[in-house]
C-alpha cells in the first residue's frame, strides 16, 4: 500500500537528487526516484515543437501569399500590355511609365490587403467579445479562443500583412513593366 | 532628317522583308509610301519609329544614328514624331479626349492647361460631338480620326501615318488628305503609307514604292 508523504524541498538550497537516487537504489533495489523533471523535460520540448511547426506554417502560408500577389499581379499588367505600348509610342519614358503602373497597383494592392486586414482585425475583435470567453476568465485553464487572443502584436502583424501585400504588389508591377517594355524594344 | 543606308531588315530567322534600302526624307516635305499589301510599309515605319532596329545599314533620324540611343533618348525622339497606327492603337478605358490628350499628359501637363487645344483638334477632325465617349462605341472612322488626331496633338516635326483613310468613304479620304496637306504646309513633314492609287491620284507628291523588298523613290 503506497503511502504519500508531502515533502517541501528548499529552493534555495536544493537537495543533490542525484545521490539521493543512488543511495536508493543501493539499499532497496526494487525502488525508483521519480522526480517529475524527465516528463515536464518532454512536455517542454513538445511546445517548442508545436512553437517550429507553427512559425514553418506561418512562413509557408506568406510565402504562398507572396506569390499569388506576385502571379495576380503580374497576369494584371500583362492585360494592360496596350497601355505599355501605347505610353511607349507616344514618347514617355520607361521611368514614367513604371511609375504610373507602380502607383495604380500600389493603390489596388492596399485597397486589398485593407479589406483582407480588415476583416481579420474584425474577427479577432469579434472573438475577444465573446461571453465568458474573454481574457483573464480562467487564466489557469486556457482555452483555444483565450489563445485567439492576438493581442497588440497580433493586429501589429496584420498591418504588416497589409504593407507587404501592397508593397509586393507595387514592385511586381514595376518589373513587370520594365519588363514588357523590353520585349516592345 | 532621315536617312536610310543600305538597311536590311529580317524578322526573326525570317527572310529578308526589306532589302538594301536607301533614301532619305527632307524637313517639310510630303511623301506616299505605296506598294502590295505585306510589301512591308508598316515594318518601314516601325523602323522610322524606333520600334524595331535594322538587322543591317544606318538609319539617321534628327541627325542621330539611332543605333546609338539610350531609352530615354529614344522617347524623347518620339515626341518630335507623330504616329497614326494601322490599327489605331487607342486605349478603350480612356475617352476620346484623354486618347488624344495621352501625348500632352505624358509630358506632365495640367488639364487646364490642354483642353482648349485638345478640343479645337478634336473638332478639326470633326469629333466634336464625339469627346467623350470610349473608343469601343466609335465607328472605324471615327476611331481613325481619334487616331490622327492624337498623332498631331504634340505638333510633331514628322508624321507617320500607316493606311489612315483605309476605314474611310472616298469624301471622308479626300478630307483627311486635305488636312494632312494642310499640316504639311504648316512645316511637318509627312509619310502617308497607302494602297489607294485614287488617293495618291490627288495630291502630286513624291512616291516611295515598296516591291520584293527593295524601296523605289519616285520624284
Ligand atoms: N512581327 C512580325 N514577325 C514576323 N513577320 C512579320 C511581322 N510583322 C510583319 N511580318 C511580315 O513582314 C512582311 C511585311 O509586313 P508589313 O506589315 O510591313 O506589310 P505591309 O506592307 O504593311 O502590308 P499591309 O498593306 O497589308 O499593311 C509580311 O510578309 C509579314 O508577314
Ligand atoms: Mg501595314
Amino acid at each position: 500500500m503506497p503511502r504519500i508523504i508531502v515533502l517541501r524541498l528548499d529552493a534555495s538550497s536544493p537537495p543533490d537528487l542525484v545521490r539521493l537516487k543512488r543511495v536508493l537504489t543501493d539499499r532497496i533495489p526494487t525502488a525508483t526516484l521519480d522526480d517529475h523533471r524527465a516528463w515536464s523535460r518532454r512536455l517542454g520540448a513538445m511546445a517548442e515543437g508545436v512553437l517550429v511547426a507553427g512559425l514553418g506554417l506561418l512562413a509557408l502560408v506568406t510565402s504562398a501569399t507572396i506569390l499569388s500577389v506576385v502571379f495576380a499581379t503580374r497576369a494584371a499588367v500583362a492585360t494592360n500590355r496596350t497601355v505599355v505600348e501605347v505610353l511607349h509610342f507616344v514618347g514617355a519614358r520607361d521611368g514614367f511609365i513604371a511609375a504610373q503602373f507602380q502607383r495604380h497597383f500600389l493603390k489596388v494592392g492596399a485597397q486589398g490587403g485593407a479589406i483582407g486586414g480588415g476583416a481579420a482585425a474584425l474577427l479577432f475583435l469579434a472573438v475577444s467579445f465573446l461571453p465568458g470567453l474573454a481574457t483573464g476568465m480562467e487564466p489557469d485553464a486556457p482555452s483555444v479562443l483565450t489563445w485567439l487572443q492576438p493581442g497588440l502584436w497580433g493586429y501589429a502583424g496584420i498591418l504588416l500583412a497589409v504593407l507587404l501585400a501592397s508593397g509586393v504588389t507595387a514592385l511586381t508591377s514595376r518589373i513587370t513593366v520594365y519588363r514588357t517594355l523590353r520585349m516592345i524594344q | 532628317m532621315v536617312r536610310f543606308e543600305n538597311v536590311g531588315l529580317r524578322y526573326g530567322m525570317g527572310p529578308e522583308v526589306l532589302k538594301d534600302v536607301t533614301f532619305s526624307i527632307q524637313p517639310n516635305s510630303f511623301q506616299f509610301l505605296t506598294g502590295p499589301s505585306g510589301a512591308g510599309k508598316t515594318t518601314l515605319m516601325r523602323l522610322l519609329f524606333l520600334q524595331l532596329k535594322p538587322t543591317r545599314g544606318l538609319i539617321t533620324l534628327f541627325g542621330r544614328d539611332v543605333s546609338s540611343l539610350d531609352p530615354d533618348e529614344v522617347a524623347v525622339i518620339r515626341r518630335r514624331i507623330g504616329i497614326v497606327f494601322q490599327d489605331f492603337r487607342l486605349l478603350d478605358h480612356l475617352t476620346t479626349f484623354e486618347n488624344v490628350a495621352l501625348p500632352l499628359r505624358i509630358l506632365g501637363k495640367e488639364e487646364s492647361s490642354y483642353r482648349a487645344e485638345v478640343s479645337e483638334i478634336l473638332h478639326w477632325v470633326g469629333l466634336g460631338d464625339r469627346m467623350h465617349v470610349l473608343p469601343p462605341v466609335l465607328s472605324g472612322g471615327e476611331k481613325q480620326r481619334a487616331a490622327i488626331a492624337r498623332a498631331l496633338i504634340g505638333r510633331p516635326e514628322f508624321l507617320l501615318a500607316d493606311e489612315p483613310t483605309g476605314n474611310v468613304d472616298p469624301t471622308l479620304a479626300r478630307r483627311l488628305l486635305r488636312l494632312f496637306i494642310e499640316l504639311n504646309k504648316s512645316g511637318t513633314s509627312v509619310l502617308l503609307a497607302t494602297h489607294d492609287i485614287a488617293l495618291m491620284d490627288q495630291f502630286d507628291a513624291r512616291r516611295l514604292v515598296i516591291s520584293d523588298g527593295r524601296l523605289y523613290v519616285y520624284d
